[in-house]
């Protein structure tokens, strides 16, 4: 280690150096560990001169907070990782969840698009029981003769009877869906349904 | 800290950079700068050496923490300074909450040392250690050249910069810039053999 740059350690503790100097210096200083110990020495100097409450413990306050920055960082880098988890854990559940919704609401909507308005047309009966007959899930009646006309009110078929009685031949899920969905008094606007949406 | 100095406080903005770029080593330099201060600072309201340390570490490792938000508008110092100050305050405050007794069994008092960290600090060892330091400089520096010690005590007691110790002493800055520079190597001379 040169005297010159000794002397640009006191230069630089004394703020004497431009930015572009003291940039180099610093890149320099970092590589050389006697340059530390020296800087510290020359900062402990000037403490002394002071009066300044000064400790060789205190030399060892860089080396604690270097220990309590690597912890800080370490608990900083774990609660990341976690929020990290707990956002891909909300994620996957929602995705989850959407994903059943969607399908328990297309069940849902399979059942209860019925159109009462298309129900009332008691010879599309046997023709809308064979389109359903592909579903395998549904048990379908072994003839379209055991199909029982729906019950009128007034001449027109009311969706909840019309679900009543479709629900005679849905399976046990769309079953439960179907009696929930009229508890809770969710059936389908009648109105807004349209008869391809029966077909269909 | 020498805001009158060439630098103008580019030392600390240079160390700054450094740091918000990820350079720890930087903090470092900065910690070594200013430990001291801050430590004498802390010490007007925590009067413990051991827990006015604690109270240091703390304050250096939020000003690390919020490096990151320091923006320059003032001097990398009167920041830290605030720190410090409020992070004292904090400490007191949180010291008058905290109940007073020990309470500890009697069979875990076997072997428990509550003052382990005071004994680091303060253990007699320590602070003779800290006495010697303090005479062997004050020593050195009363054994320097008239013209060095002049340039020194200037630098490191009154605060001037270069240009207004070349003035004083009526000398070039780079004059002012040598001189002090062996002052401190003579003083080093007698301070290595001790740390």
């Amino acid at each position: 280690m040169s005297d010159q740059f000794n002397e640009q350690i006191s230069q630089f503790i004394d703020d004497e150096m431009s930015v572009d100097e003291s940039e180099f210096f610093v890149r320099r200083l970092q590589r050389d560990v006697e340059a530390r110990r020296r800087y510290l020495r020359y900062q402990l100097i000037g403490a002394a001169m002071r009066g300044e409450h000064f400790h060789p413990g205190a030399t060892e306050l860089g080396l604690r907070l270097g220990q309590a920055i690597d912890r800080d960082e370490s608990a900083a880098r774990s609660r990341s990782a976690t929020r990290l988890a707990t956002g891909v854990g909300i994620a996957a559940s929602v995705a989850v969840v959407a994903l059943f919704g969607f399908r328990f609401a297309d069940l849902g909507s399979d059942s209860l698009a019925a159109d009462p308005a298309a129900a009332s047309d008691f010879s599309d009966a046997p023709a809308a029981a064979s389109n359903l007959a592909d579903a395998p899930s549904y048990v379908m009646p072994s003839a379209a003769a055991e199909i029982q006309p729906l019950v009128r009110v007034g001449g027109e078929a009311t969706g909840i009877q019309y679900l009543i009685h479709h629900a005679r031949y849905s399976s046990g899920l769309s079953r439960t869906i179907m009696q929930s969905s009229v508890v809770a008094g969710q059936e389908s606007d009648p109105t807004e349904s349209t008869e391809e949406e029966v077909v269909e | 800290m020498n805001p009158g100095g060439k630098g103008g406080g580019s030392a600390d903005l240079v160390l700054v950079q450094r740091v918000k770029q990820g350079d720890r080593a930087a903090f470092d330099l900065l910690v070594a700068k200013y430990q001291h201060k801050i430590l004498n600072l802390i010490m007007r309201y925590v009067k413990d050496p051991s827990e006015a340390m604690d109270v240091a570490q703390e304050a250096f490792l939020k000003a690390y923490r919020a490096v990151p938000a320091f923006r320059g508008d003032s001097a990398f110092y009167t920041w830290l300074y605030r720190i410090a100050i409020n992070t004292a305050k904090n400490h007191l405050v949180a010291a008058r909450r905290r109940p007073m007794s020990l309470e500890i069994e009697l069979s875990d008092s076997e072997g428990f040392e509550p003052f382990a960290a005071l004994r680091d600090i303060d253990s007699p060892e320590s602070l003779a250690l800290t006495d010697e330091i303090g005479e062997v400089i004050n020593e050195a520096v009363e054994g320097l050249p008239d013209e060095l010690r002049t340039a020194i005590l200037l630098r490191e007691i009154e605060g001037m910069s270069y240009e207004e110790i070349a003035e004083a002493m009526d000398c070039p800055v780079g004059t002012v810039r040598s001189r002090i520079f062996r002052a401190r190597e003579a003083i080093d001379k007698k301070l290595k053999p001790l740390m």
